[in-house]
């Protein structure tokens, strides 16, 4: 009974976590900034309005795709909801999932800043993703468990500072934080993957960017620190990227591709250092 | 490789006017640029024929939200020779004041433009924070705080007293310390630094050749400044000579810099007009002028370059107005610079010229997809001789 209570919060959740954190970001700014509850606002405004209807099956289903993943995501992390469990592996593919999604919709869009959106987070992808799933291992590895539910780390940066160091790393650009957030980059590229998009399928996508925002910021805290302060430490690390988010520029994407490449390289080095 | 071609405007979140820029890419590099104008029309010169000389001034101080002031100073430079008229020195003073006070909230207002094109949305809003002391003082000395039109032919509409002085240089004094963070800020941070040095580079040859106007044309070697190179109004005074900020290097970094630059120099002006004004000295009445000659051309420098005024009037009206706003000079070497860069610094080398399109846009004529030019007459008729 819990657990279906705690479930249909989630969203709601979500929602109210990107509510504060545009407040946050408006007092960095100087400004006043939205009401808490702009997020359902906006939301509820979407799906009022009109579609745009397309003949092509996959820009269509891409958003339920995508908030699919998102939820999947949400059930397990940090606390196994409705019965969900498994392996930390899966969860790597379910992030790898919903960023193949987005592109597919992109391209499918045919539009030249969704298609060079695209081709930006493929080669961002290269490195991050790599490095993700790395850094994932090596958690799980240091603990003797493949299940994300068993998983009793504490206090784990002490006994792997590099790992924790990639994955805050990393988190930059899951998150779309500067200044590594170049697939997003509003003055080069208008609204990147969701240039297209209206109405239903804005509203299913942001929903789904909310989430897996929540679920970025819960996952620091649960690989990092311990699965009991997850929750606790979430607004926190929200904190942090905020200030990055406020304090620094975007840079250019051959900077951005570079770094993350050396960034899986070094942690591979990480993984014969460790093995 | 296989081409493509990627559009910029004519609406994109990047420009803030309407614009069209055809990227030819390879990959993510520009291989060519092409681009299309004509998506504003503004029918200034046609709104201010057929009127009296103080009327037209309304429209022409109309033509630009932010150098209002500037074009303003360009028609009186033309008109008021003609008409000669007395102007006493505190007009003139005023006069000043207003321009400087223009060009330093027009820089401001590009910087914070410029923080948002690499995603610094911080420094746009704190940018736009000190800007808006500058408006209150607009509002405190005439009235309005954008298209402040406080000149009347000959005259101004009010003389400055204490009061409004003393406002201007408490405000000084209260952005002066923010601004020099802010241009610290730009000098300093290293993502900035790396995202603007070496980028749309235009050498001083080419700056020559294209005849570029403003900052554009400092920050690439060259020593041309209206204000210093054809002094008018209260320009010619000794105490008030401009010292243009000249940079070498021509790269986005450099125009920035000079712009951050030249924030200070027209606070140094504005300091010494607000000295030398006498606040209890009353301008004079406005008076019905005649205009005596027929052709007049005026000159000023706005915040972006050379505005370049030419009025030709007949029995005391309007016969024809022709304004050159500095845009139109800087535009043409958009294509030029563009070529060879990646897609990501199109918005930062596209800012770094501070384009005014709507400023500069005159007539489109759209027919059959055909060009056509037309004399000055036809325009003044409205209808093409066939």
């Amino acid at each position: 009974m819990i657990e279906i209570f705690y479930a249909a919060l989630l969203i709601p959740l979500a929602l109210v976590f990107e509510g504060v954190r545009r407040r946050l970001v408006a007092r960095m700014h100087n400004r006043v900034g939205p009401p808490l509850l702009q997020p359902f606002y906006d939301i509820m405004k979407l799906f009022s309005k009109e579609t745009t209807p397309r003949k092509n099956i996959v820009f269509n289903l891409v958003p339920y795709l995508a908030l699919l993943c998102s939820l999947a995501m949400i059930l397990i992390v940090p606390f196994s909801v409705l019965g969900f469990d498994y392996d930390f592996i899966v969860l790597g593919y379910i992030f790898i999932l919903q960023d193949t999604f987005y592109i597919f919709g992109a391209v499918a869009s045919r539009s030249p800043f969704g298609m060079l959106a695209s081709v930006r987070e493929l080669l961002l992808m290269l490195g991050y993703e790599i490095t993700f799933l790395i850094v994932l291992a090596l958690f799980f590895h240091s603990t003797g468990l493949l299940g994300f539910q068993e998983y009793n780390a504490e206090l784990a940066f002490t006994k792997l500072p590099f790992a924790s160091l990639f994955l805050l790393f990393t988190a930059f650009v899951i998150l779309r934080i500067t200044p590594y957030d170049v697939m997003i980059a509003e003055p080069e590229i208008s609204a990147g993957f969701f240039s297209e998009y209206s109405g239903r399928s804005l509203a299913l996508l942001e929903i789904a960017e909310f989430i897996k925002d929540l679920v970025i910021y819960l996952l620091l805290g649960f690989l990092i620190v311990g699965k009991a302060y997850a929750l606790l430490l979430a607004p926190l690390f929200m904190l942090f990227y905020m200030v990055m988010l406020t304090s620094s520029p975007r840079y250019s994407t051959v900077v951005t591709v570079k770094t993350f490449l050396f960034l899986a390289l070094l942690a591979f080095a990480d993984i014969f250092i460790l093995v | 490789m296989h081409e493509k071609i990627y559009p910029i405007g004519p609406q994109h979140p990047s420009l803030k006017e309407p614009l069209f820029l055809k990227l030819h890419v390879d990959g993510s590099y520009i291989t060519k640029a092409e681009f299309n104008l004509g998506y504003a029309h503004r029918g200034v010169e046609k709104c201010a024929e057929g009127y009296f000389l103080d009327t037209a001034l309304h429209a022409v101080q109309r033509t630009c939200g932010i150098c209002s002031q500037c074009h303003s100073m360009a028609f009186l430079n033309a008109v008021e020779p003609m008409t000669e008229a007395k102007v006493p020195d505190k007009v003139y003073l005023q006069r000043l004041i207003t321009a400087e006070l223009e060009r330093m909230h027009s820089h401001m207002l590009w910087g914070g433009v410029m923080a948002h094109e690499i995603g610094l949305e911080t420094l746009f809003m704190y940018y736009w924070r000190e800007r808006e002391h500058i408006l209150d003082v607009f509002d405190e000395l005439t009235g309005n705080r954008v298209h402040h039109s406080p000149d009347l032919l000959g005259t101004a509409k009010r003389a400055f007293n204490k009061k409004n002085l003393d406002m201007v240089l408490e405000k000084l004094d209260l952005i002066e310390h923010e601004i020099k963070d802010l241009k610290e800020v730009m000098r300093s941070h290293g993502v900035i630094t790396s995202r603007f040095k070496k980028h749309g580079k235009i050498p001083k040859k080419m700056a020559k050749e294209l005849g570029l106007v403003g900052p554009v044309a400092r920050s690439s070697g060259i020593n041309y400044d209206v204000r210093q190179n054809a002094p008018y109004m209260a320009y010619r005074m000794k105490e008030l000579k401009v010292k243009p900020v000249i940079r070498t290097g021509g790269d986005a970094w450099e125009r920035t810099m000079a712009r951050c630059d030249e924030i200070f120099e027209s606070m140094r002006l504005v300091r010494k007009a607000c000295e030398m004004i006498d606040p209890k000295e009353d301008v004079p009445k406005r008076k019905n002028l005649f205009a005596k000659g027929t052709l007049g051309r005026g000159r000023s420098e706005a915040p972006r370059g050379e505005n370049f005024h030419f009025v030709a009037v007949e029995n005391n009206r309007i016969l024809r107005l022709k304004l050159r706003t500095p845009t139109l000079a800087n535009v043409i070497c958009y294509s030029k610079i563009m070529e060879g860069e990646d897609i990501t610094d199109v918005p930062v080398i596209l800012m770094s010229l501070d384009p005014c399109i709507s400023c500069m846009e005159r007539v489109a004529v759209i027919r059959n997809g055909k060009q056509e030019v037309w004399n000055s007459h036809e325009l003044f008729e409205g209808r093409k001789h066939d």
